[in-house]
């Protein structure tokens, strides 16, 4: 277990160190969540390309959401929390989708979105206060809060691929190694 | 999605004047305290006959998922503050030990959290060997117990519990995980 949290770890810090070097150090902050980003929008892509088709309706039990729909959650939220920090509404780019090629399209519409939203933030604007669900938060906390949420609906996928012996991408380069 | 609207409305409770002062290392905080909760609820609720469950080849069972949150959420506060983190014997995954392994690593955290301020925010940290801001090594902790959580969760689920921050909303229907 030790080695794979040292696998775990090393992966993450080569994530950490794809840092664009003068942008962070003009803005640290926004520089950072931008990198944070960038990690879970991929994992949640590379996941959602990686299960086929046919799994798309597969759910480990029966209260969960299937694997498409937890992408087409994924999607709807990256847009909701990625508009209310640019300080607009923008529509769920999911809403009746459920095929793979439409789930994903959606997912792409939706990162695309956030790219941009991203790619504005500076340190400078991340304590400015938007509304998020009716409430004031920060820009970076919106932002930071999409970084979470992907991150939880992706460690929500992972059980799911594992029990159709499919590697998560966060752990392809071990292989068929343990890690989520 | 009930964790993260929890979160939103404990934001939208903050103290008004420290929040206006320190709005970044507030919401870090509210985040780490709701995430903290979750974590803490999974591990207590799960069974000790639940914690060698792993739900598919390649897993980690639920014990060696509890113990990796508490070793990595340890390892960033340790790197975030520049003192020893706890030592995790990740060979302990029955119950007690997880469970006591997560409860000293958040009360070996929540004062690192608790000390932080807008003012410490981008002042640069070794986070595995590379220089980067304290606020993102504390927020990393808090993003890997999220994705740690979302897999505890369908855990739970498939052992017909439900996860603590559906908690309120029945063992039916669809869920945030």
């Amino acid at each position: 277990m030790r080695e794979r949290m040292t696998k775990h770890i090393l992966a993450i810090s080569i994530f950490l160190a794809g840092a664009v070097g003068l942008q962070a150090q003009s803005n640290p902050l926004s520089a950072e969540v931008k990198r944070f980003y960038e990690g879970t929008r991929n994992n949640l892509m590379r996941a959602a390309e990686k299960v086929p088709e046919a799994d798309y309706g597969f759910r480990p039990t029966p209260d969960v959401r299937t694997f498409g729909e937890e992408v087409a959650h994924a999607a709807e939220w990256q847009m909701i929390a990625c508009s209310a920090a640019k300080g607009e509404q923008q529509p769920n780019p999911a809403a009746g989708k459920t095929s793979k090629a439409d789930v994903i399209a959606a997912l792409k519409a939706s990162s695309d979105y956030c790219d941009a939203v991203y790619a504005a933030l500076t340190d400078a604007t991340a304590t400015q206060t938007v509304k998020f669900l009716g409430r004031d938060i920060s820009r970076l906390g919106a932002l930071i809060f999409n970084v979470g949420h992907n991150n939880e609906t992706y460690g929500t996928m992972v059980p799911y691929m594992r029990l159709k012996n499919i590697v998560p991408p966060t752990s392809e380069p071990r292989g068929a190694g343990k890690k989520q | 999605m009930k964790s993260m609207m929890i979160t939103l409305v404990a934001l939208a409770g903050a103290s008004a004047i420290y929040a206006q002062s320190n709005p970044l290392t507030t919401e870090l905080k509210q985040s780490y305290a709701e995430i903290k909760g979750d974590v803490t609820k999974a591990a207590a609720d799960m069974p000790e006959s639940g914690y060698s469950f792993m739900p598919g080849k390649g897993s980690r069972t639920y014990g060696q998922a509890v113990v990796h949150i508490a070793q990595v959420q340890g390892a960033l506060c340790g790197m975030a503050s520049g003192s020893a983190a706890p030592k995790i014997d990740d060979g302990k995954t029955s119950k007690a030990d997880a469970v006591a392994a997560l409860k000293a690593v958040f009360d070996f955290c929540d004062p690192i959290y608790a000390a932080m301020t807008d003012a410490d925010a981008a002042k640069m940290v070794k986070v595995f060997g590379r220089d980067r801001t304290k606020f993102g090594a504390l927020n990393f902790g808090v993003i890997h117990s999220n994705e740690m959580y979302g897999t505890l969760a369908v855990y739970l689920r498939a052992k017909d519990m439900v996860p603590p921050s559906s908690a309120g909303r029945g063992n039916t229907g669809k869920k945030k995980e």
